[in-house]
């Protein structure tokens, strides 16, 4: 240990700091640090079939890999699955690909990863879950609201998007998670 | 004391209570009826003297007071200086009630005064001796018995504290979510087997290399100038053996690792599961003490016995059976069991006898509630059904034994004539009849006069656990509850036999109709291949037998039950779902709903194609009109099938709501004519639920109950029905001239 001290690079690491240097970085972190958490959301990224979406990671707090669905006699139609085994509990599955119009859209080559998994996100809105399947998750991105620009109003199914946010070279359309839960208890009920 | 601490220790000290007031009941019900056993007062002295201390850790005056009394009285009479009889008895049980009111917290802040003086006074004067008239009467036997317990007090100390540990609280979510947990965690044990395999085929796929090395290594040395290669080579083989025998070790590891984590989390799960399990006696704790104070203010004579204490029972269903117990019980006591001189007339034992039996029966718990007292008399029944108007003379005398005892369960039916304040003031029992049905289970009333009566309940043993017949139907698999499944077979296509269309089965001396699950169930079928065997699951009575044809059978499973999500509501011939070995979600069948689904489809009636037909504009104008009776009784179906079909009106039956629910979702009925009280689903909630679907809010509907109170009149009309009729009112016309007003005539040709 004592011959690595002696090395170049510990000692221009350990170098004492310029005059000013510790007074000047404190005072910008402790200023931008606040003013940044005010502003950014955090969506998570996920793919239905070739458009992105991006949903509050509030509201979305788990994504689990795809798992069978069971159909349910008298109850399964296009926006009810069926029910899915999340970690030991019966939840409902239910198609966002149909309550957002696009389950017959084409699947997408272009994508953000490398490779491509199916998996499932949970839509948590008061401790009522709704799970629904994705094509592909990418993760989870943080955007100001200035980014947003505003939906365009011939988009069909508009009342469920609260914005879009570009992303690289793709557009990310936010989801209003509150009003497509609404939709899917509206449905059940 | 309103500090968070104090509060827990108040906490604490009501559960302390709770656990000692028992022990007191226990043990001075035990004293009374043999009052020789000397351990048994011991117990008592040790309850009372901790309810003493712990109320003084608490300082709760009042209770010090009275459980010093006590024991004090205990000890005196273990001296055998007084004898605990009769009235003295009465109060120290008189003692033990006050004591149990500081098992809840209210009671402790604002404890309850005016009997405490009253009690102290009475516990003084037993203990000096005024109270005991009988005294020193017994003494030699008692003295002798007594000997045994002096000796060894301490098992009875250890069987005590053992009580004490044996119960903790649970919130009933967190052991649900744990068994949720324990259930996932099995299934991703079973997931490392497979894993572990793959394994050991790659350990195989590179001995092949090896041998592959071993053949080149031979290739190589009869070349010439081949040393170096040679040793290369010789290297690699070293290298890879080290590398097998590496990878042979961690396989070893690895398996037995998997084995201890699958047999730990196959324990965890079923010590979960076990652990919604309680003793029988649990649930009934108090009855002892209520049969003893009962029988003494009626001054009947009654012995209570209970056989099969240690029964286990599922927590929940332990807890609803306290109610329809507590119920039947004080029925027999009162209207059962007779006064001791009408039963001595009888050349019957002074004293009665109310048994409860618990017992285990083909994955149900049985409960028989049994007492020789006089019975219930069939004639006297008959009459007050016809007083009741509850049903006409002719048909009554045509009434069997069984169906008679069922008015017995009508809301408001009671044959004893005075109310009293022991069996309620006119309640039937028919909460008896809701409460069981609550938890899936059934009541049946056998009597004989002058020789007593028994009431069976049958119930689920469990709410948690199933056994269960899994197949697989349109690629899904599905759990038929085994023991409602006959027992499933293997058909060659070649034994079924077409009648008429229909296509049956010979089995056992009987034609068994067969009927695709998936039409039964209502699923869109995927083609299947054509395959030259059936599957076949018998379901229904001896009487009805049916086959259900699905398309595989994957064995049989104890089937965790979940609830299906409530917002599902009630899906039809489903009942609840759970999760397979391998995670994957099943459905679980509702059995009842599914035969009366296959009767439906069978009877050629509203499923299917059928459905669609008369939804079709144009037809409804020349068909007939069609009426929907919903009726659990048999009797009142049929009549009101037959006033109807002579009228000329089409009639469909129903034998509960959900049964008529299913039928007007799919059929199309100009008029439904439903009773009130009915399994499962009742009138009001049917009415309510056709009243707020839009495809049926204008159909109109009629009640008619055996109710005729107002309250029910008013509720009946409000939730929506355009008629309320009691069942008086197929005599006269009333009942059709109701029907007509509604819709007309039948005949609309």
């Amino acid at each position: 240990m004592k011959k690595e001290d002696e090395t170049g690079a510990s000692r221009l690491l350990n170098r004492p700091s310029p005059e000013g240097y510790l007074e000047q970085w404190g005072e910008v972190l402790s200023q931008a640090k606040e003013a940044e958490q005010q502003d950014l959301s955090s969506v998570l990224i996920f793919r239905l079939k070739n458009e992105w979406f991006g949903i509050s990671t509030k509201k979305c707090k788990e994504i689990t890999e795809s798992r069978t669905i069971h159909t349910v006699p008298n109850r399964t139609d296009n926006i009810f699955l069926g029910i899915v085994n999340i970690r030991g509990e019966l939840q409902l599955c239910t198609s966002l690909h149909s309550l957002l119009g696009i389950e017959d859209k084409e699947d997408f080559e272009k994508t953000l990863n490398t490779r491509v998994y199916k998996r499932m996100a949970l839509l948590d809105v008061k401790e009522n879950i709704f799970v629904f399947p994705v094509d592909e998750v990418f993760g989870v991105h943080y955007y100001s609201d200035q980014e947003v620009t505003e939906t365009p109003s011939n988009l069909d199914k508009s009342k469920y998007i609260l914005g879009i946010v570009p992303y690289r070279e793709i557009h990310i359309a936010i989801l209003n998670a509150d009003a497509i839960y609404q939709d899917l208890e509206i449905h059940f009920s | 004391m309103s500090n968070p601490e104090d509060q827990t220790l108040l906490e604490l000290f009501c559960e302390e209570v709770k656990t000692h007031v028992q022990t007191l009941n226990e043990g001075l019900l035990s004293l009374e009826s043999t009052p020789e056993n000397g351990s048994t007062i011991e117990s008592l002295m040790r309850a009372a003297h901790s309810i003493k201390g712990a109320a003084r850790v608490v300082n709760i005056e009042s209770v010090v007071e009275i459980a010093h009394l006590m024991e004090d009285c205990f000890e005196t009479a273990k001296r055998k200086e007084i004898k605990l009889t009769g009235e003295s008895i009465d109060s120290l049980f008189k003692s033990i009630d006050y004591l149990s009111l500081f098992t809840s917290l209210e009671n402790i802040k604002n404890p309850p005064t005016e009997e405490l003086s009253e009690l102290k006074n009475i516990l003084t004067k037993i203990l000096s001796k005024d109270f005991s008239p009988q005294k020193n009467k017994e003494v030699p036997s008692s003295e002798k018995k007594n000997i045994p317990s002096l000796k060894d007090p301490l098992p009875e100390k250890k069987s005590q504290e053992k009580k004490a540990i044996s119960t903790v609280r649970v919130s009933s979510g967190s052991l649900n979510k744990l068994m949720g947990l324990a259930a996932e965690s099995l299934v991703e044990t079973k997931r490392l087997t497979p894993f572990s395999e793959s394994l050991v085929t790659l350990k195989k796929d590179y001995q092949k290399q090896d041998e592959k090395l071993a053949r080149a290594q031979e290739a190589v040395a009869a070349l010439p100038k081949s040393s170096r290669a040679l040793s290369l080579i010789g290297e690699i083989r070293n290298r890879s053996e080290v590398a097998l025998l590496n990878l042979s070790s961690k396989i070893d590891h690895l398996e037995a690792f998997i084995r201890h984590a699958n047999m730990l989390s196959d324990q965890m799960y079923r010590e979960v599961i076990a652990s919604r399990m309680r003793p029988f006696s649990e649930g009934i704790q108090g009855f002892p003490r209520m049969v003893r104070d009962l029988s003494k203010q009626l001054g009947k004579k009654i012995d209570f016995e209970i056989i099969g204490e240690n029964t286990p029972v599922d927590r929940d269903i332990l807890e609803k059976l306290e109610a329809p117990l507590n119920h039947i019980l004080r029925n027999a006591i009162d209207h059962g069991i007779e006064k001791p001189k009408e039963r001595l007339q009888k050349g019957k034992p002074e004293k009665g006898i109310i048994k409860i039996t618990a017992s285990h029966r083909a994955g149900m718990l049985l409960l028989e509630i049994n007492d020789d007292g006089k019975g219930i008399n069939l004639k006297k029944l008959r009459d007050a059904i016809v007083e009741k108007k509850l049903t006409s003379k002719e048909l009554s005398e045509n009434l069997s034994e069984n169906e008679l005892l069922e008015f017995l369960l009508l809301p408001g039916f009671s044959t004893h004539k005075e109310v009293t304040e022991i069996s309620g003031r006119g309640v039937g029992l028919d909460v008896v009849q809701t409460k069981l049905q609550e938890i899936g289970g059934f009541v049946r009333i056998k009597t004989k006069e002058n020789e007593g009566t028994t009431f069976h309940l049958q119930l689920p043993l469990t709410r948690s656990v199933i056994r269960s017949m899994v197949a697989e139907i349109n690629k899904e698999p599905y759990a038929f509850p085994l023991s409602r499944v006959g027992r499933t077979l293997k058909m060659k296509t070649e034994d079924i036999i077409t009648i008429e269309g229909s296509p049956f089965i010979k089995y056992q001396e009987s034609n068994i109709g067969l009927v695709s699950a998936a039409n039964a169930l209502e699923i869109e079928k995927s083609s299947q291949p054509q395959t030259d065997t059936l599957s076949v699951i018998l379901l229904g009575d001896k009487s009805k037998p049916y086959g259900l044809v699905v398309d595989n059978l994957l064995g049989e499973y104890d089937l965790v039950i979940r609830p299906l999500d409530s917002r599902l509501g009630k899906v039809p011939n489903i009942n609840a779902a759970a999760l397979l070995e391998n995670g994957k979600p099943v459905l679980i069948i509702d059995i009842d709903d599914l035969i009366q689904s296959i009767n439906t489809l069978l009877e050629g009636g509203r499923l299917g194609k059928a459905v669609h037909s008369k939804k079709a504009k144009g037809i409804k104008l020349k068909r007939r009109k069609t009426i929907l009776v919903v009726d659990d009784s048999i009797t009142v179906r049929e009549t009101e099938k037959k006033l109807l079909k002579n009228k000329g009106y089409e009639v469909d039956t129903a034998v509960d709501g959900m049964d008529a629910w299913n039928a007007i979702s799919m059929g199309n009925y100009d008029l439904i004519i439903t009773d009130i009280d009915m399994p499962r689903m009742n009138g009001f909630e049917l009415v309510y639920k056709i009243r707020s679907d839009s495809r049926f809010e204008a159909t109109p509907i009629i009640i008619v109950s055996y109710k005729d109170r107002k309250e029910d009149r008013i509720k009946g009309l409000n939730t929506g029905a355009n008629y309320y009729l009691t069942k008086t009112s197929f005599q006269d016309e009333s009942f059709l001239e109701a029907v007509e007003e509604l819709i007309g005539k039948g005949f609309s040709l």
